[in-house]
């Protein structure tokens, strides 16, 4: 019994909670328009928490830093826009380099440095978002800067196979279809491949992932198209786990997470491990930053704020540990759009947004209590 | 190498004299003016109190409280609604010091006896007591009129109670880490954890002793800060917890704990305090000032990582 | 006789050891009692018994202090009724003063205010009386290890016990260090202290004990007395070791081929402790192609660090000196280059070092060599599977699958799931660092079978234990290490606990 909830506990907490809000919300938030609500409003969280999971892969190491860096980055993005005038390409590319250099510093320090991973975050929380707070008052009047080119927001939002409110969009279903059926073929060809077997359990999972496809694929027909940040969350997603499950550098990321000093003696550079998963995280808060922008068609000094609790409250649902491991990507991103849910929930019953403060913070230490109560074999 | 060894032990000392400098002159002097060194104390009073508490944290193994900006306004909204609701200013401050110690056990406990990172506890809490304190307020801004709570705790003629409170918060401090046999213990397991488990130190009970003791010491900051100030609003306390960490680690505190001593904290809390000032005399926006103290931060931890490195090598 | 200390009977289980069997132990009054053994023999662990660490109930037996039956909770217990013990690893705290340290728990002062002047006076008493005249306010960091070991000895002595437990006090000092020490033991003496030691080392046991009592496998062997100082050494030895090398040790075919897979000259090591001293002197050994080399040393004899700076552990200390792998000269500068240069270290602590506890077996069987499995950067996990599977079946571990966490395992095929992972590199040397510690007798002869057929098909290996029965039984030479040095080394013929033992003592003495 023990060993089923501390296998499934997330999907068993979110099937609580979902039908907990399904019944409290009087099945509203099935609508095809809070569905697509969900992922239109937190495709940050799933971003984040992907990119927070691969850190925490490695023991220890957090990053409370990503909602500044976000404000940050918008602001940023909006300077080279709509002030220096410079083009979608050449603001993308300056962009990233601001990620890799926030994610070379953050992780040299961390990494090489020593310093504790909350110290030098903390840091960062403080300074980004008051550069990018200043940045957006120095440049504008109205506290924020808008005037983001077309084809920035193009890229980072807006929607794909769109079509009119009103009617229904097949394009967006058969994107979806087609989505759901590619990555089922590839989860059993790779697993044929492996020479796993086919258990029950799989074929369960095939057929809910391919249910749960159709619901968001027909909620995004009847809202008008696939949205784009709902795009890029499934490359990064993708992208991620694949890498962690079946490239060598993600093994031993894995391995380094349950036991450093073995992965060390047997040739792991734990170091630049480390080092490296503070720059996918930069990188993680960088397109999120991107998404942020362009969905808001301008930069705000809001932007990110609490994205590091929401963050840390899925990945806590989903089971990620502080203490390393192998963290389930997909379990993160449950957990996310668990935190979605939640907030899309709570304003649909018209509970104040103090209350999901209070909510979230008790999730996370309740899960992370939950966590260390299960593993408790593993500490000192 | 004299030059060298004269520098890293009084860096502290140089840096705060030299800061002090530097504002000085930006502000054409207008920083040592009376009004404006008395209003860099009235205004950064929290600093030194929370930085006290914060310290002890600190040392137990580079153990934080993120949370206590959103406990100070948590702790402001409950006063002031009794208050409003006509119980007296007394009776309000022990309400206050009860809800202090009782966020300061929770914590105590989460961290000390069930293990989990003081980091995402007080990250949680900080969430959570700031939506609490939200939903009190309902939006408002609170202001109070209850004259013994005024006379106590604020700022204007009578007696500087504040003051006193400020000091005994500063020494209470200063007698745990110097004077007695629990700063002994609290040192040692921030030093050596295991070594101190070994000498038979009860982990537990020193944990929960420093987030109680800090836990008062929020709860006497929201009185002294909320009398200044005469109001409470949803936004109190933002930068607290930041400003009282940057204090430790100017001062010398080590991050990892074990290290450290209330003189250095004084001095961070006073250099922090003048940066405060410094910055706001010149006029800089609260994001510059934000990004500085940012910057400052992990200057502070890295100088101290690395001065340390040196003396290592050194021998 | 008026004995202070009666341990009767006592048994402890490990989950499949037993760790202690009817051991008895008792000690007289104002006498140094000493207790002999080897790794693994029970020493520490009956001393936790005694000091409250392993609380009543957790062990079968009686404790009887000045004819009272005890039972102690917690190592406070015990010093509430007189016994102080100073353990093993080193239990200061580095960045704080040496008074502070000393009176750690058990501060001068009413409670609420520690008494400065009380703590230094007290301090100077007792730092005089173990042979220091540090200031008491001198940061313990700043001392060292020689001198930190006598503040500890000066912490217990605050304690004002009557049984005064050293647990290996000088196995981490030199000679003049422990010198001191040894001196200091029988200047309590006189002044009617009753004290334990446990230690490996001989000499000084026989130098200084009134009575010995040599453990072997968690049973107590016998109890001579020493007051003349004139035991038996070959006696003891017989005792530690055991008389037989029964016929455990499954016979080799192979001889040892001319080519030497590991050539090391004039390594030499400097002690990150000891500034100026060396913990690896000169050290000269070289193993073939097909041949087993044994290196036996004490504790703290350097064998581990010799080992680990084979493996990029003290990089930076290495003075002089140079390794060399089927002929080529090569760089060692961490674990990496270390396996890619073909060597492979399988270590002592298969707990914490050697493998990932929480993760399958599958996935620790192949982490040393992971190149093997990968192709452009993704990983094989058909052939992953392939490799685990075969491991399964050649290397006999027992598990339901390679999928099952390692940590499930028992002790034997967790060991056996660590040497496969590093057979798999294909290594042209194998380091074996205690081989089967806490391994079961079945288990073990399995491991030795493995060994045998790879060395039998042309690898070497450097095989570290301090059971010198396997040492006799697995290897073709033998390297003594003591005190950082090669002190000599035995061919087959010449294998015997007796010369092991005395290229031991040669190494102690320093005459």
């Amino acid at each position: 019994m023990k060993r089923i909830l501390k296998l499934y506990s997330t999907e068993i907490v979110f099937g609580f909670v979902s039908l907990l809000f399904i019944i409290l919300t009087g099945a509203e938030i099935l609508k095809p328009m809070n569905i697509t609500a969900i992922f239109l409003q937190n495709s940050y969280i799933f971003i984040l928490a992907t990119g927070m999971a691969i850190c925490m892969t490695s023991r220890g190491n957090i990053d409370i830093s990503i909602g500044s860096f976000v404000c940050f980055i918008c602001a940023m993005g909006g300077v080279f826009m709509a002030v220096m005038k410079l083009n979608t390409g050449f603001t993308i590319i300056l962009l990233l380099i601001l990620g890799l250099l926030w994610g070379c510093l953050s992780g040299y320090l961390i990494s090489y440095l020593k310093i504790p991973a909350w110290v030098t975050t903390l840091g960062g929380y403080l300074s980004f978002r008051g550069l990018g707070v200043a940045l957006i008052n120095t440049f504008s009047t109205t506290g924020s800067i808008v005037g983001i080119d077309q084809s920035f927001m193009k890229l980072f939002s807006g929607k794909i196979f769109s079509s009119p409110i009103d009617s229904f969009g097949q394009g967006s279903l058969l994107f979806c279809i087609i989505l759901a059926v590619s990555a089922i073929t590839y989860k059993l060809y790779s697993l044929r491949k492996e020479g796993s077997s086919i258990t029950n359990s799989v074929i369960f999972g095939c057929a809910l992932s391919f249910a749960v496809s159709l619901v968001i694929g027909v909620s995004f027909s009847l809202t008008g198209g696939v949205p784009v940040s709902f795009v890029w969350m499934l490359i990064v997603v993708g992208i991620t786990q694949i890498w962690i499950e079946k490239s060598a550098e993600g093994r031993k990321l894995i391995m380094l997470g349950a036991n450093p000093e073995n992965a060390r003696i047997a040739g792991v550079n734990v170091k630049r491990a480390v080092f490296m998963t503070y720059i996918f995280m930069a990188l993680c808060a960088t397109l999120t930053g991107c998404i942020v922008l362009s969905r808001f068609h301008a930069s705000s000094s809001y932007a990110g704020v609490n994205f590091e609790m929401d963050t840390i409250a899925a990945c806590a649902i989903g089971g990620v540990s502080l203490y390393g491991g192998k963290q389930r990507i997909l379990k993160a991103i449950l957990g996310a759009a668990l935190i979605g849910i939640i907030n899309l929930g709570l304003s649909l019953i018209g509970i104040d947004m103090n209350w999901q403060w209070i909510i979230k913070g008790i999730i996370i230490v309740a899960f992370v209590s939950f966590d260390m109560y299960l593993k408790k074999d593993r500490y000192e | 190498m004299k030059i060298r060894g004269f520098l890293q032990k009084n860096y502290l000392l140089l840096s705060l004299i030299s800061i002090t400098i530097f504002f000085w002159i930006m502000s054409e002097g207008r920083l040592f003016y009376y009004g404006n060194i008395l209003n860099l104390f009235q205004q950064n009073m929290y600093v030194f109190i929370l930085a006290s508490g914060m310290f002890i944290c600190i040392l137990t193994g580079g153990n934080t409280d993120l949370s206590c900006g959103s406990a100070v306004c948590l702790i402001g909204a409950i006063a002031f609604r009794m208050m409003e609701n006509g119980y007296g200013g007394f009776v309000s401050f022990i309400v206050m010091l009860a809800v202090g110690t009782a966020i300061g056990a929770v914590h105590g406990y989460l961290i000390g006896k069930f293990r989990l990172p003081s980091i995402i506890v007080t990250l949680a809490s900080m969430s959570i007591l700031r939506g609490i304190a939200n939903l009190i307020l309902g939006g408002y801004t609170l202001s109070v009129s209850d004259e013994t709570y005024l006379r106590l705790f604020s700022v204007s003629d009578g007696f500087p109670f504040y003051f006193v409170f400020v000091l005994l918060c500063v020494s209470a401090a200063v007698y745990i880490s110097e004077f007695a046999p629990i700063g002994r213990h609290i040192y040692a397991l921030g030093g050596n954890r295991k070594a101190a488990r070994i000498s038979g130190i009860n982990e537990v009970r020193i944990i929960v002793f420093a987030y109680i003791f800090m836990g008062i010491l929020t709860a006497i900051s929201a009185a002294v800060v909320t009398g200044r100030m005469g109001i409470v609003g949803p936004s109190l306390g933002e930068t607290y917890a930041m400003d009282a960490i940057a204090a430790c680690f100017i001062g010398g505190t080590s991050a990892g704990g074990g290290k450290g001593k209330m003189s250095g904290v004084i001095m961070g809390a006073l250099l922090t305090g003048i940066i405060n000032q410094g910055m706001s005399i010149l006029g800089l926006s609260a994001n510059y000032q934000n990004v500085i103290k940012g910057i400052i931060l992990v200057m502070a931890v890295l100088s101290g990582y690395l001065l340390n490195r040196e003396g290592e090598k050194q021998q | 006789m008026d004995e202070l200390l009666v341990m009767k009977n006592i048994s402890k289980d490990f989950s499949s050891t037993k760790a202690l069997d009817n051991v008895c132990l008792s000690v007289s009054k104002g006498q140094i009692h000493g207790l002999l053994g080897e790794n693994g023999a029970g020493k520490t662990t009956l001393m936790n018994i005694l000091s409250g660490n392993y609380p009543y109930g957790s062990y079968e037996g009686e404790l009887f202090l000045r004819g009272r039956e005890c039972r102690f909770f917690s190592s406070k217990d015990s010093e509430r009724n007189g016994i102080a013990i100073i353990h093993q690893e080193l239990s200061l705290i580095q960045g704080m003063s040496i008074a502070d340290n000393i009176f750690l728990g058990n501060e001068k002062g009413n409670g609420f205010f520690i008494d400065r002047k009380k703590t230094r006076e007290e301090a100077e008493r007792l730092l005089r009386l173990v042979g220091l005249d540090d200031d008491p306010e001198t940061i313990v960091e700043d001392i060292g290890a020689g001198k930190q070991q006598l503040v500890e000895i000066a912490k217990a002595l605050s304690k004002n016990s009557d049984i005064l437990i050293l647990d290996e006090p000088t196995s981490s000092l030199g000679q003049e260090h422990s010198e001191a020490v040894l001196k200091l033991m029988e200047n309590l003496k006189a002044k009617g202290k009753t004290m334990i030691i446990i230690s490996h080392k001989l000499d000084e046991i026989i130098r200084i004990a009134d009575r010995i009592t040599i453990l072997r496998d968690g049973k107590s062997v016998e109890t001579i007395d020493n007051f003349n100082k004139d035991a038996d050494e070959s006696r003891i030895v017989r005792d530690m070791v055991g008389r037989d090398i029964n016929d455990l040790y499954p016979k080799r075919d192979a001889e040892p081929k001319e080519d030497i897979a590991l050539k090391v000259e004039h390594l030499s090591v400097q002690s990150k402790r000891r500034k100026g001293e060396l913990s690896l002197d000169d050290i000269c050994f070289d193993i073939h192609s097909g041949e087993v080399v044994g290196l036996y040393g004490l504790m703290a004899s350097g064998r581990s660090k010799l080992v680990k700076s084979l493996f990029g552990k003290f990089n930076g200390l290495i003075s002089k000196g140079s390794v060399e792998i089927n002929g080529k000269r090569v760089d060692l500068r961490d674990p990496r280059h270390a396996i890619d240069e073909g060597l492979a270290y399988v270590a002592e602590d298969r707990m914490n070092t050697g493998l990932s506890l929480d993760r399958s077996i599958k996935e620790n069987m192949t982490l040393a060599g992971l190149k093997k499995v990968t192709k452009k950067g993704l990983l094989d996990k058909k052939k992953e599977k392939g490799v685990a599977r075969d491991n399964l079946n050649s290397f006999r571990i027992k598990a339901s699958s390679y999928e099952q966490d390692v940590r499930e395992l028992s002790g034997g095929n967790q060991q056996k799931v660590l040497l496969s992972q590093w057979f798999y590199t294909d290594p042209e040397v194998l380091i074996l660092d205690e081989p089967t510690k806490g391994i079961d007798i079945g288990a073990k002869y399995e491991i030795y079978n493995i060994i045998n057929e790879y060395v039998t098909s042309g690898g070497a290996v450097l095989l570290i234990s301090s059971d010198m029965n396997e040492i006799f039984g697995l290897s073709d030479r033998i390297y003594v290490l003591a005190e950082g040095k090669i002190t000599g080394e035995l061919s087959r013929e010449e294998f015997s606990a007796t010369k092991v033992m005395d290229l031991i003592l040669k190494g102690d003495k320093r005459s």
